[in-house]
């Protein structure tokens, strides 16, 4: 029986080893930071390409997207990406940040149901009704045995699912986390997005539902070093905000005398109500702005994916920008609450 | 809490105590559209019995405000941050948003804008879904939160209501139709979702002493595991390591527990699971540590049913009487020599419990309270 030590006397850093995107229509990681913006509509998804067709009947849109970003997370950082090759099993846990990933399954047995009675529903539909559907099947395919969490809380579920992956490792929950931000386009979350959107923006009816999921692994920094891994940022502290003054979660999470972040990834902008927030934001750096990097304009809105494709976007920046220190900053758009966590680059001479 | 059989968890417990049963009729749904028409429901919806939206997050709220008063909490004094554990979120409110064109928001499928509004958070609130074992994962990470500092209290909850969906999905899978829920039972037949709701307010000792707080009781540790096995089906290494994780946080050995407060369920495949994996860590001793099964009179409370089922055990151990498992006569032989409190409340000190909860994808947390010195 693995009994985990006594709490260290001193608490791990926390690194990023790994990363990988799945949207479709975006071939290549370096899409999601170039600047270009690819045409994401009607462009096709094959899973199976990716992962084999085998176990993939039953599963729904967002816990595909999930599982072949993780795939590719797992791949960049050097992992097995079989469950009975995984490495150190019993200490790898996932964290998966979605709010919409079942939401197809729900309405659509709910209208079974009024329609033909509870007799014609689909046991095989009840995997997917429970909202963790994903980051269990994670954890069955890739063999992740330790804490498994879903976070479903809103825009800020990105950044909530890596500060809490973070606190896991610092908790000695895990020694490491497939960290994966999953939000699908559908009929069902195009209409509730559109009628949500409709509160606060007549133009809702313009809003591009993003689809797609952000990996990355998150580790102890020791075991990260132990086993040679690659090294591509370090996660550093988290600020979140019942308001939407996106300054004051950005000082949180910098905390008042440190510098200020030289990159900014923000919230989703136009046509929602945080660009006035990301100005006030801007503020804070007065005569010498950060780099900011928008990543809805490649993506769409992503939601709770959100904050988990912004610290991939960090990683790719900050191995340009060595000793650099970048900030994401999600919320502010569609509920009271933002989030932000800072991720610092790595000086790899 | 807020469950079937009481709106405090002075009522909740004295009523467990009694046996009282919160099994109904079917109200929320269309009978015509079931074969099962037995639930654990909150018969809060008035008199004409119309479903309403946001009946999860309305319980949220008052669940949060009785720990708030009775721990004495006041905002703007502590840094204060809230986890909430819920398996059906709103997806209610989905339902009836999609099915009867009711108004939703897609903000509103969590509950922190209304908590909020409720009870000024300064520090983050985080909603997990994890399954059935929701509020318990919640209760570990808030330890998590303390321990490292992050915050001085954290406030923990659990709620759900049952969602059309789920519980026609069930109706579909549960071939023997049962009426009620008995866990470890050998005639059980199955399970029957509940509605219910549990807050807990949780701070360090030395935060507790310095504003004067009574403590009710000692979280000791909250163990985590995933069985990475089946979506749906329970797996015994899964349970017996997210034990031996709560045990080991706790510093422990499995003689401590007086009290186990068991999943149970009521389904084939839970009970004999779960009564393996209880063998498995607590060998010979098993027959020494009381066992009981809440679910018998509240149904299944999905995410809530974790933190329900603390809140149980704290006030085991303040009062000194385990609630009994209602309608147990029959041990499945899984749980052969069990003790399993039946009939009546069982009297006597409980120092120890223990709080098992378990959820679909194989998602585990066992959390282990104390009396607090």
């Amino acid at each position: 029986m693995p009994y985990l030590e006594g709490l260290p006397d001193k608490v791990p850093r926390i690194v990023i080893t790994g990363l990988g995107i799945e949207v479709p229509g975006i071939n290549d990681l370096a899409q999601l930071t170039d600047g270009s913006v690819p045409n994401l509509a009607d462009a096709d998804f094959n899973p199976a390409e990716k992962l084999g067709r085998q176990g993939l009947r039953y599963k729904d849109r967002a816990t595909k997207l999930a599982l072949c970003s993780a795939q590719s997370a797992l791949q960049d950082a050097s992992l097995p990406i079989s469950a009975g090759e995984q490495f150190s099993s019993e200490t790898f846990g996932v964290v998966v940040s979605s709010n919409l990933g079942n939401l197809d399954t729900v309405c659509k047995v709910v209208d079974v149901v009024h329609n033909e009675g509870a007799d014609n529903t689909s046991p095989l539909d009840m995997p997917n009704l429970s909202s963790n559907v994903i980051a269990s099947s994670l954890a069955i395919r890739f063999g992740c045995k330790a804490i498994n969490l879903m976070v479903c809380n809103g825009e800020t579920s990105g950044i909530d699912a890596l500060y809490l992956a973070a606190n896991a490792i610092r908790s000695q929950r895990a020694t490491r986390i497939l960290v994966v931000g999953v939000e699908p386009s559908n009929e069902v979350v195009k209409k509730i997005m559109k009628a949500s959107a409709s509160n606060w923006s007549s133009r809702g009816a313009l809003l591009h539902i993003g689809d797609g999921s952000a990996a990355v692994v998150l580790e102890d920094a020791e075991s990260a070093a132990e086993r040679g891994a690659f090294v591509y940022a370090e996660m550093a502290s988290y600020s979140y905000r019942a308001s939407n003054h996106l300054s004051q979660t950005i000082l949180g999470a910098n905390g008042g005398s440190d510098g200020l972040p030289e990159l900014w990834l923000t919230p989703s902008s136009p046509p929602g109500p945080s660009s006035e927030a990301v100005s006030e934001g801007l503020e804070l750096w007065k005569d010498t702005p950060p780099t900011c990097l928008d990543l809805t304009g490649v993506l769409g809105e992503t939601y709770g994916a959100l904050g988990v494709f912004q610290c991939v976007g960090a990683c790719l920046w900050l191995r340009r920008h060595a000793n650099a220190k970048a900030i994401a900053t999600s919320g502010a758009c569609w509920g009271e609450g933002t989030a932000s966590i800072i991720i610092r680059g790595i000086d790899h001479s | 809490m807020i469950t079937s059989v009481g709106v405090t968890p002075g009522d909740c417990f004295d009523a467990f105590c009694q046996g009282v049963t919160g099994n109904k009729p079917l109200q929320a749904f269309d009978q015509k559209l079931f074969n099962i028409t037995r639930t654990y429901e909150i018969a809060d919806r008035g008199a004409e019995q119309a479903d309403v939206t946001g009946r999860a997050t309305k319980w949220l709220c008052e669940v949060v405000n009785q720990a708030v008063k009775e721990a004495g909490l006041v905002p703007g004094e502590s840094r204060i941050a809230a986890l909430i554990g819920t398996g059906l979120r709103e997806l209610r409110s989905l339902e009836l948003w999609w099915a009867n064109g009711l108004p939703f928001n897609v903000s509103e499928l969590h509950s922190a804008n209304a908590l909020q509004r409720t009870f000024h958070i300064p520090g983050p609130i985080i909603t997990l879904s994890n399954a059935c074992a929701a509020s318990s994962f919640a209760l570990g990470l808030a330890d998590d939160l303390l321990w490292l500092g992050e915050a001085d209290v954290v406030i923990v909850a659990g709620s759900d209501s049952i969602s059309e969906s789920m519980f026609g999905i069930g109706d579909r899978a549960s071939m023997l139709r049962p009426e009620r829920v008995q866990p470890f039972e050998r005639e059980r037949r199955g399970a029957l979702l509940g509605e219910g709701a549990a807050a807990v307010v949780l701070e360090s000792s030395e935060h507790a002493s310095r504003r004067k707080a009574l403590p009710r009781a000692l979280l000791h540790g909250v163990g985590m595991s995933c069985d990475a096995f089946h979506e749906t089906a329970p797996h015994q290494a899964g349970m017996v390591r997210a034990m031996m994780d709560a045990l080991s946080r706790a510093g422990m050995s499995p003689d401590y527990i007086d009290l186990l407060m068991a999943h149970g369920t009521g389904t084939a495949l839970n009970d004999q699971v779960e009564a393996r994996a209880i063998r498995e860590v607590f060998g010979t001793r098993v027959g020494r540590v009381l066992i009981s099964g809440l679910k018998s009179m509240i149904g299944h409370t999905s995410g809530a049913s974790g933190l329900v089922a603390t809140v149980a055990a704290i006030e085991c151990i303040s009062q000194g009487r385990v609630p009994p498992t209602i309608g147990f006569t029959t041990p499945i032989d899984e749980a052969e020599g069990f003790d399993i409190v039946a009939g009546e409340a069982r009297i006597g000190p409980i120092e120890t419990a223990q709080v098992n909860a378990f959820g679909f994808g194989g998602v585990n947390a066992v959390a282990i309270l104390g009396r607090s010195t």
